[in-house]
């Protein structure tokens, strides 16, 4: 290991602007599949797919028809929306009906995760996209001169976004009629309905935000690696689980918190340790791995994992 | 006409029968009390009045409407509300919150609004607590908030599935004393019991229950003393 | 024909169709018949785990872990396949049991994330070790077989592992381990009260699905040739978990035809439509699209998957159709005299306690029962008789306070344990396993008393066979006590309420216990049954047992018990015989309320 690289600070001040930028990312990604979870026990694999439209989706009205990013980014969040709610209707509202359990549901996202990877490969084909220049000024700033730090405008718009997706849906939750609806259902469904709640309605509302959260991870994480392909569900939805499991399941600081952490663990794993590319994408699973065997409620969590 | 007619109701679970073509009515005003042994069919009555469990044969009618086979969140808007077994709080929210959610049929935020003051008028402990995660609550705070909670969405009719269970004596005979002040000031009550002589004195009618099936009907003072109840619970002798 | 009629055979002319849709792929394409004979093995590695109700999506990783194993000792040190085939397969074994140790703790959903990420970790792992593996660009093994001689030896190889594994399957499921693993699926906690240990077999099935995956990644390697890590991504792991899944993981033969179908379909419809429409792309993702189509239709609409929709009745332990019981030995004889020195060794609790969450549900109860007499455990909803049970049984340990049973302490230990040491019980709620017969539930009972292992039932030894026969001999005569021959060979999940619960009590008494435990065990019976009940509880007492009935109908307790302990609010606050308790105040006021 080059020890030179420890003693610099710029370097050092780079890392963690990339790697809060990366876990920012993770975070929205995350806080999206953590709602589902947390309401309705549900572990929707079909998520990535669903982040994986939305960027496409982006990808289509910005670069095909030169919409501006801010109208970028609402069709993305509406697609996902769309997309959430056709899961749930399709996907997850009949195994609920029959009574089915967690394992059920998990198999059928697999399903339907399937069939939308596939299509998407069938109609866009391998070859990856990028946002147009032209959304986005890819200059970034320079602080420091140029042997300073650099941030990107990317970069700066996703940890706005989502401190500004992670304090609207805190507000959402906790203050809105709604919000304390979706709370009712996951502390107790059946009594929910005895309260009036429609609790059907109240899924699809659940629905509608974890799919608008998916939409904007796309569109953020499209912003940050200029790849679009079918297949880049695949990465985030392993390193999705990864932050999930490690703030705890159905916990949304729980999500933003563990998004910062794998976010900074892999940006320094790159930067100091020799080869550390390559194991990047082992970080998360070991992460995963360690999280489960020692501590299975993660840092924030609460529903138990061990069982017989 | 009674407030609540329920006709041959039947309610089967696979291949077990927990009612079997029950009859009864509640007139409006009126407590009435449905006892029996564990078992009997008493919350699988209460279940499928509330729209929770399908009723397998039989009509169930409120006010008038046919609500067999209706929607539980439904039943609720009519006017109709239960009060779960095990009080069924949502233990994460906190007080306030829970009472809130009791007056989501309503849509008027004032008129929630002077339900709520209504209910901490009535359980001034609950107002204490009012921030509290109702979780942390005392078993019989927990009942009480239950009945609050029921009681915002100003129901025509309350449905009681064993409000003592678990609950220490002293805390029952208090509880006991809340539903008879509900009861006064015109909620109709169907309450659903396991301690049948608290439910027997404060109720005016009672149904006795065995096996799924009516074994007594009448007058909740003459019940007290006649033998079959007893026996219904403790054989005979 | 009737449409009764109709439906039955509407899964059956599937089932043709999709052999003759096999055959027809492997006779017209070696490398077809190849891929499907992999991937019914593949589809048996899940199975292994899915009837044991586990979700493991590791099997891509072992596949990987075996492929790359036998090719590399194929190729770096030029082992013939029969030395470097089975050395991988074992390698995955040992892996699986390292790996199994920590995570076979996990439950359902975290148990599989777990499974996909160490897929994954291997994939990377291949790709880190480029000298050993080739790299993300795959190892090629033709530079050290001769490559067409070596395939076409393969097929006969890889065709005669399978019929090996069909009948390895085949004969575990009509044998102990194979019930034994129904009744996990089923119901695990009331297997493990019947003595099955679950751990153990959970280890078992997921050894035995970690080393057939690797068997086929081997067997992979070498008919294709070369190997590229991208063969084994979650693609291929979902694709295995959809074999299972549509065809149906409750029988050996489910994934089997899942994995014909699942192979045939896409590659029929590539070859017949493909060809003549230009949109080649599309029909690249057919596979994928029908197998994500599958999943999702199968796990909605038909939950037991295409093995369900046969009907096939389960013909469960093999031998002579119940009916012809011997007479001679009573079904009823309790097993030996119990140890200890006195009657005070027998079963007490001293200041049990057990709170869950802040709740009290039993609270400083000690009681001591004596050999031979019927208990009786009363009192009012959620005063802590099931509590009780459950802790005695071993279900729930303790917060504090012990249990001690033939002077030595049992708290703490598993169920199985303690229903091993004699110790038997029923549930509240019926908790039979509902796929099985009532035969096959009562044998069952009786699993910790056949020794013999899952290896003399595939070596066909005549103890295994003299050992299950003797089994079925005792549940039928078990049966026939409890007047229920004629059920004997229905799926449980069909009897009448009474019925049931009277198999429940076969099934405890198949245990040999010397203790029974039974939770209200007249519950949904009418009059007639109960006193019937009552009377055979008495002739129970007759042949040797104790019993300890918790009970809600007070004719039965009353009737039959010698001694009655009444809770209330999770403590004892009564004890003596049924005219002390009925005659007693505080009992009448717990029941009936104050005044």
């Amino acid at each position: 290991m080059d020890l030179t690289l420890l003693a610099d600070p710029v370097f050092l001040a780079q890392n963690v602007v990339d790697g809060v930028a990366r876990g920012a990312l993770y975070a929205v990604y995350a806080m999206g599949f953590t709602l589902i979870f947390g309401v309705l026990d549900i572990i929707n694999l079909a998520h990535a797919a669903t982040f994986m439209w939305c960027a496409f989706a982006g990808w289509l009205v910005m670069s095909q028809l030169g919409l501006p990013l801010p109208l970028g980014l609402a069709v993305s969040m509406l697609a996902g929306a769309g997309i959430a709610v056709l899961l749930e209707l399709l996907a997850f509202r009949p195994l609920r009906r029959a009574g089915s359990d967690r394992l059920a549901s998990m198999i059928s996202s697999i399903g339907a995760s399937l069939i939308m990877v596939s299509i998407a490969e069938a109609v866009f084909g391998v070859e990856t996209r990028r946002f147009p220049d032209s959304v986005l000024d890819p200059r970034p700033f320079l602080l420091g001169g140029t042997g300073g730090l650099r941030v990107s405008r990317a970069q700066i718009l996703i940890v706005a976004a989502s401190v500004i997706l992670t304090l609207a849906l805190g507000f959402f939750i906790r203050r809105t009629r709604m919000g304390k609806a979706i709370r009712a259902i996951a502390a107790n469904l059946s009594a929910s309905r005895l309260l009036g709640i429609n609790v059907n309605g109240v899924v699809v509302v659940t629905f509608l935000a974890a799919g608008a959260l998916a939409g904007a991870a796309g569109i953020l994480v499209g912003l940050l690696t200029n790849n679009i392909v079918p297949g880049m569900g695949a990465q985030i939805e392993l390193r999705g689980l990864a932050v999930v499991i490690l703030g705890g399941m159905g916990n949304i600081e729980g999500a933003v918190l563990g998004g910062l952490i794998l976010g900074l663990v892999e940006t320094f794993a790159i930067a100091y340790l020799p080869g550390g590319s390559d194991i990047k994408d082992a970080i998360a699973f070991l992460i995963l791995f360690l999280i489960l065997l020692v501590r299975p409620n993660g840092i924030l969590g609460r529903k138990t994992a061990e069982g017989a | 006409m009674g407030l609540l007619e329920v006709t041959d109701l039947w309610v089967r679970y696979g291949s077990i029968e927990a009612v079997r073509g029950l009859s009864f009515s509640v007139e409006e005003g009126s407590i009435v009390c449905l006892i029996g042994a564990n078992g009997a069919g008493k919350s699988s009555t209460l279940l499928a009045v509330s729209g929770l469990v399908r009723a397998g044969n039989g009509r169930i009618r409120f006010a008038g409407k046919d609500i067999t086979g209706r929607r539980a969140d439904l039943i609720v808007r009519d006017g109709l509300v239960q009060v779960p077994e095990g009080r069924a709080i949502l233990a994460p929210l906190t007080v306030e919150e829970n009472l809130d959610l009791g007056a989501w049929t309503i849509g008027d935020q004032r008129q929630a609004h002077e339900a709520r003051n209504r209910v901490y008028a009535l359980f001034p402990r609950l107002a204490e607590r009012s921030r509290q995660a109702a979780g942390s609550l005392s078993g019989g705070e927990q009942q009480m908030l239950a009945i609050g909670r029921a009681l915002m969405s100003g129901p025509r009719m309350l449905l009681l599935d064993e409000p003592s269970m678990g609950l220490a004596p002293v805390v029952v005979t208090s509880v006991f004393r809340v539903i008879e002040g509900i009861a006064r000031s015109g909620t109709t009550i169907l309450l659903v019991e396991q301690n049948a002589r608290q439910a027997l004195r404060i109720s005016q009618r009672a149904i006795v229950l065995s096996h799924g099936r009516l074994l007594r009907e009448g007058e909740s003072k003459t019940l007290l003393a006649d033998p079959v109840v007893v026996e219904a619970f403790l054989g005979k002798t | 024909m009737s449409r009764v009629g109709f439906r039955r055979l509407v899964p059956w002319a599937v089932a043709c169709l999709i052999l003759a849709a096999d055959v027809f792929i492997s006779v017209r394409n070696h490398a077809d018949l190849d891929r499907l004979l992999i991937n019914v093995i593949l589809a048996l590695s899940a199975f292994a785990t899915l009837h044991a109700r586990m979700l493991s999506l590791a099997n891509a990783g072992f596949m990987a872990i075996g492929a790359y194993t036998s090719a590399i000792l194929a190729v770096k040190l030029g082992l013939p396949v029969a030395i470097s085939l089975p050395a991988a397969v074992l390698l995955c074994g040992l892996v699986a049991v390292v790996i199994g140790l920590p995570v076979l703790r996990l439950t359902d959903v975290y148990l599989a994330i777990c499974t996909l990420g160490f897929g994954e970790v291997v994939r990377i792992l291949i790709v880190l070790l480029p000298g050993l593996t080739g790299g993300p660009t795959g190892a090629n093994l033709s530079t050290g077989f001769p490559y067409e001689a070596m395939r076409r030896t393969q097929t006969w190889m890889i065709a005669a592992f399978l019929a090996l594994l069909v009948y390895l399957f085949w004969a575990m499921s009509r044998s102990k381990t194979g019930r034994a693993f129904r009744a996990i699926r089923d119901r695990p906690q009331a297997a493990s009260t019947m003595g099955i240990d679950i751990v153990a077999y959970r280890n078992l099935a997921f050894l035995m699905s970690a080393m057939i995956a690797g068997a086929a990644g081997a067997f992979y390697a070498h008919s294709v040739g070369s190997l590229d890590n991208s063969d084994f991504r979650f693609t291929r792991a979902v694709d295995i978990l959809s074999y299972a899944v549509v065809g149906g993981s409750g029988q050996w033969f489910g994934p089997i035809l899942g994995a014909g179908l699942l192979t045939a379909l896409p590659i029929l419809l590539r070859d017949s439509l493909g060809a003549s429409i230009g949109f080649l792309r599309s029909f690249a993702q057919l596979p994928n699209i029908l197998t994500g189509l599958g999943l999702l239709l199968v796990i909605i609409f038909l939950p037991g998957g295409m093995a369900h929709a046969l009907h096939l009745q389960r013909k469960g332990t093999r031998g002579r159709t119940a009916g012809s019981v011997e007479s001679g030995k009573d079904a009823l004889a309790a097993p030996g005299a119990a140890t200890g020195t006195g009657p005070q060794d027998f079963l007490s609790v001293h200041e049990l306690t057990r709170v869950f969450g802040g709740v009290e549900a039993l609270r400083n109860v000690s009681l001591q029962f004596e050999k031979g007499r019927i208990y009786g455990l009363i009192g009012p909803n959620g005063a802590g008789k099931t509590t009780f049970i459950n802790l005695v049984s071993g279900l729930v340990t303790p917060t504090s306070g012990g249990i001690m049973w033939q002077g030595k302490a049992i708290h703490g230990h598993r169920a199985h344990q303690i229903a091993r040491a004699g110790i038997a019980r029923t549930y509240q709620s019926i908790r039979l396993f509902d796929e099985m017969s009532a035969l096959d539930n009562v044998i069952v009972g009786h699993h910790a008393h056949i020794h013999t292992s899952l290896l003399s039932t595939w070596l066909r030894l005549p103890r295994e066979a003299r050992e299950e026969g003797e089994a079925r001999d005792q549940a039928a005569r078990l049966l026939e006590r409890l007047g229920l021959s004629e059920l004997a060979g229905r799926p449980a999940g069909t009897l009448s309420y009474g019925d049931q619960r009277r198999v429940e009590i076969a099934r405890a008494l198949a245990l040999h216990p010397l203790l029974l435990l039974l939770d209200e065990p007249a519950a949904g019976m009418n009059e007639v049954e109960t006193s019937r009940l009552g009377r055979f509880l008495l002739e129970l007492k007759d042949h040797g047992y104790t019993l300890v009935v918790v009970e809600h109908h007070m004719d039965l307790i009353m009737g039959v018990c010698e001694r009655i302990a009444v809770l209330n609010f999770g403590r004892v606050i009564a004890l003596g015989t049924p005219t002390e308790i009925s005659g007693n105040d505080q009992v009448l006021e717990a029941y009936l309320g104050r005044d």
